[in-house]
């Protein structure tokens, strides 16, 4: 196996070039997100997944401008650039095709419940004694140690659990707390997932050996609580402070103006132009408002004029000002208006696909910009199974009428007809 | 080295680290808990020491900010605006393997650093730039803050109470997504270098982090015609119900999600066992359907007892559930404890500082030690000598010029 045929199964071409990533994941991001991430910077991504029941018959054609469904287009955010081999982990010749991979992979990712894989007999102790420069990569909800372990998790109870929750609401007194409306609890683990990955492929090109990684997604959200862990440890208690900064900047946070919200975000150095472009300098010599302490003092007030200055304009018209001021301030965006951001399209960070299935779906674009890739496109994501042969024929070099033999046992799976977009499990 | 410590994955990997605050910070202390050797470049003058505090005394926001982010880094004050000093740091260039700044675009080009001048300096470094809204375009210029961050990208309309009103999320996650990225991007860099023998440009914009975690609302909103109106606490991602903040007899919170396969257990732990077989809920579609009669039967049971008794309870049946932690509360948690995220650091004067370990975990492998931050120029004398060969008398000449700054170590 040279790592010239795993480099021609990627999707895209990118850093991590040669680089094969076996991906034994659910739907959800913890691990989906990683390892698209990976699968954007270059590697060869794997998805395996389970063959499914019959003969799935192929995703019909869109018109242009017919809806997707849901269920697609969740998977189509979190499954560009990558490969599906349709595995039966459960049947004695699956497993044997998984682990010949097994034994050539870089990398071999999952999101399962711990246990789940010894219990296949795909444990990393096992892996890596098969092939000992493997990375073994699990994410789970509270990690393999611990008497949380054997736990279910999910996003919103991770949120919960980390703490995170506890300093994000409305800061009305009966109000609950809230959760990030995007699924941080999960996407945060596999961020650390990958920087764990990568750097264990650095350590390998030194020692040869490979690593077995465990990440825990609540310890990610005890990671993110970053700087104020020393305080709250020593006892400041923290609660949502919507309309107080960090470092106690005001005026803060969201603001109704004539029509739409707008968010400040005002320390004390834009105080003075904040004031003039509101149009009330005298707010300068007011003794409510002229240092920030004052300001924190009469906060209600402050809150209430910067309200009333603010139904002049609407949300638009005040990031014209602002911008032009270059003051902090940003309206507050809806999903598809902040795509239209100007920048977005000067930075391929709305992508579409040339697929009859998908024409006029877009995704998000991959954030990390480099110098050495200048951005060529995304690939669809795969169909079920539809990498199965070129991943047991190329990779594993078993020939047709043995592949034919392991389908006709459904111990792996390819379509026929077409891509099969309709996954049987899709959150 | 000695054999009992780890082999650190990125041991022998040399960064500068121009960034400040957290948008780069919380990046490059990740890199250094890997075992990279980070350098923070900090204007002169030096700070004096990190000072004596007595073992009570609370540990402020602004030691938090240093203890949490500039932990494992070292720090060099030399200032670039001078050409001797901008010489100097270029010399550590060809010395390093990555350059690393949060600086507004067009800073490192006033200082003459940008990546072309790294790049004739050492072709193998990789320059990582995280900015608000990157190097180019109308908005380059613009100042970005993480909450400024959060509005334009669309994530504080699909968060709040429902009520209209939108909230940030509390943890800086635009500063903090664009600091993962990077510490990625650098690290994919790496790996190709290894290969090419050639560096690289990594460029993140933080508004380019926030709008990638939108992952599958993307394509269902440009693709699946789907809407996100205002927030549902309510209701989870597929539907389920019941599910979000439930108050407790206490008045903390529970965050509950029921899945369809926990729900006959959620009844028996809650002691409704005639919920299972009322018709109004024995689907996932009959609870959604009468969804406002059933969050109000689970309220009521639950404010029955407090939330560490419901956590209990729950979690001894295996249904899912999370107490509302306070951060405090959230790293001495059991879990949390027998995982070693709390981290207490001996500080000057006998305190005791705590901070959150690295969730990144090998197993089989020793923990990666931790080394409390430097006070600014701590270690500046020590890096001349020891990256670039300085004598002592050339030291002290830039000392005494003000081009660098040592403080006391």
């Amino acid at each position: 196996m040279t790592v010239e045929t795993i480099a021609r199964l990627a999707k895209v071409g990118g850093p991590l070039r040669g680089v094969l990533v076996l991906e034994l994941c659910g739907d959800e991001p913890s691990g989906t997100f990683g390892t698209q991430i990976l699968g954007d910077l270059g590697a060869t991504v794997v998805k395996i997944e389970r063959p499914p029941a019959g003969e799935p018959a192929p995703t019909a054609p869109r018109p242009a401008g017919e809806n997707l469904p849901r269920g697609i287009a969740y998977t189509f955010g979190l499954n560009r650039n990558k490969r599906s081999a349709c595995i039966d982990l459960k049947s004695a010749e699956g497993c044997a095709v998984f682990v010949d991979l097994a034994r050539i992979a870089d990398v071999v990712y999952d999101n399962y419940r711990p246990g789940t894989l010894d219990r296949l007999g795909l444990g990393h102790e096992r892996l890596r004694a098969l092939n000992p420069k493997l990375i073994c990569c699990s994410v789970s909800g509270f990690g393999k140690t611990g008497p949380w372990s054997d736990l279910p998790a999910y996003d919103a109870t991770i949120q919960a659990l980390g703490g995170g929750m506890s300093i994000t609401g409305t800061g009305r007194p009966d109000d609950p707390p809230v959760r990030w409306g995007n699924p941080i609890g999960g996407i945060g683990g596999a961020f650390y997932a990958v920087i764990g990955i990568l750097a264990a492929l650095h350590r390998r090109r030194r020692s040869g050996d490979g690593a077995a990684l465990d990440v825990a997604l609540l310890d990610a959200q005890l990671a993110m609580n970053a700087y104020r862990v020393p305080p709250a440890m020593s006892g400041t208690a923290y609660a949502p402070a919507p309309h107080r900064g960090g470092s106690g900047a005001m005026p803060y946070g969201p603001f109704r103006t004539k029509s739409g919200w707008f968010v400040l975000g005002i320390t004390k150095q834009f105080w003075a132009r904040t004031a003039e472009l509101l149009g009330h300098r005298e707010w300068l010599d007011d003794p409510r408002f002229r240092t920030e302490a004052d300001r924190q003092a009469n906060e209600d007030a402050l809150n209430e004029a910067v309200t009333a200055a603010l139904q002049a304009h609407d949300a638009a018209e005040w990031q014209r000002r602002f911008v032009a001021a270059g003051i902090p301030g940003a309206k507050m965006m809806t999903i598809p208006e902040a795509f239209a951001h100007p920048h977005v399209a000067l930075r391929d960070m709305l992508v579409g696909f040339g697929h009859p299935v998908a024409a006029g779906v877009k995704v998000a674009g991959n954030p990390i910009k480099l110098s050495a890739h200048p951005f060529a496109g995304f690939a669809v994501p795969p169909g079920l199974g539809a990498d199965t042969a070129a991943v047991l024929g190329d990779l594993l070099g078993r020939p047709e009428a043995e592949r034919q033999a392991l389908r006709d046992r459904r111990a792996v799976w390819w379509p026929r007809e077409g891509d099969v977009f309709e996954r049987p499990s899709v959150v | 080295m000695d054999e009992a410590a780890p082999d650190l994955p990125l041991a022998g990997i040399r960064i500068l680290d121009l960034s400040t605050v957290v948008a780069g910070p919380f990046g490059s202390e990740i890199l250094g808990h890997l075992g990279a050797d980070v350098i923070r470049i900090d204007p002169p003058p030096a700070d004096p020491p990190l000072p004596a505090k007595a073992p009570g005394d609370p540990v402020s926001e602004a030691e938090g900010f240093l203890w949490a982010l500039q932990r494992n880094k070292r720090s060099l004050c030399v200032d670039l605006k001078h050409p001797e000093g901008r010489a100097l740091f270029l010399d550590l260039v060809r010395r390093a393997d990555v350059v690393y700044d949060n600086f507004r675009p067009g800073v490192l080009q006033r200082l003459g650093i940008d990546y072309p001048a790294l790049r004739a300096a050492n072709p193998r470094v990789i320059a990582c730039s995280v900015s608000g809204y990157g190097s180019f375009g109308p908005w380059a210029e613009v100042g970005a803050y993480d909450v400024t961050v959060q509005a334009l990208s669309g994530a504080m309309s699909i968060t709040g109470t429902g009520d209209g009103f939108p909230c940030r999320w509390g943890v800086p996650i635009g500063d903090i997504a664009g600091s993962l990225y990077a510490a990625i991007g650098v690290l994919a860099a790496l790996e190709e270098r290894a290969r090419t023998g050639e560096g690289q440009a990594v460029e993140v914009a933080l508004l380019d982090g926030q709008l990638a975690l939108h992952t599958y609302r993307v394509p269902q909103a440009f693709g699946a015609g789907v809407t996100f109106d205002a927030p549902s606490p309510r209701r989870g991602g597929a539907g389920t119900v019941p599910y979000g903040p439930f108050r407790c007899g206490d008045g903390a919170w529970i965050v509950i999600a029921v899945a369809s396969n926990f729900w006959r257990r959620f009844c028996d732990v809650l002691d409704a066992a005639e919920w299972i077989d009322d018709p109004r809920f024995v689907t996932l579609a009959d609870r959604q359907n009468n969804q406002e009669a059933l969050d109000r039967l689970v309220e009521t049971r639950l404010a029955t007892r407090d939330a560490a008794a419901w956590e209990a309870a729950l979690t001894a049946r295996g249904v899912p559930v999370g107490k509302v932690n306070t951060i405090r509360e959230a790293m001495l948690q059991p879990q949390a404890m027998a995982r070693a995220m709390d981290i207490a650091l001996a500080a000057p004067g006998g305190r005791t500082v705590h901070v959150a370990g690295s969730p990144i975990r090998f197993a089989g492998e020793p923990a990666a030690p931790q080394r409390p931050p430097s006070a600014k120029g701590a270690d500046s004398g020590g890096i001349l000598v020891e990256v670039l060969g300085l004598p002592l008398e050339r030291i002290a000449a830039l000392r005494a010029r003000g081009i660098v700054g040592e403080g006391a170590a």
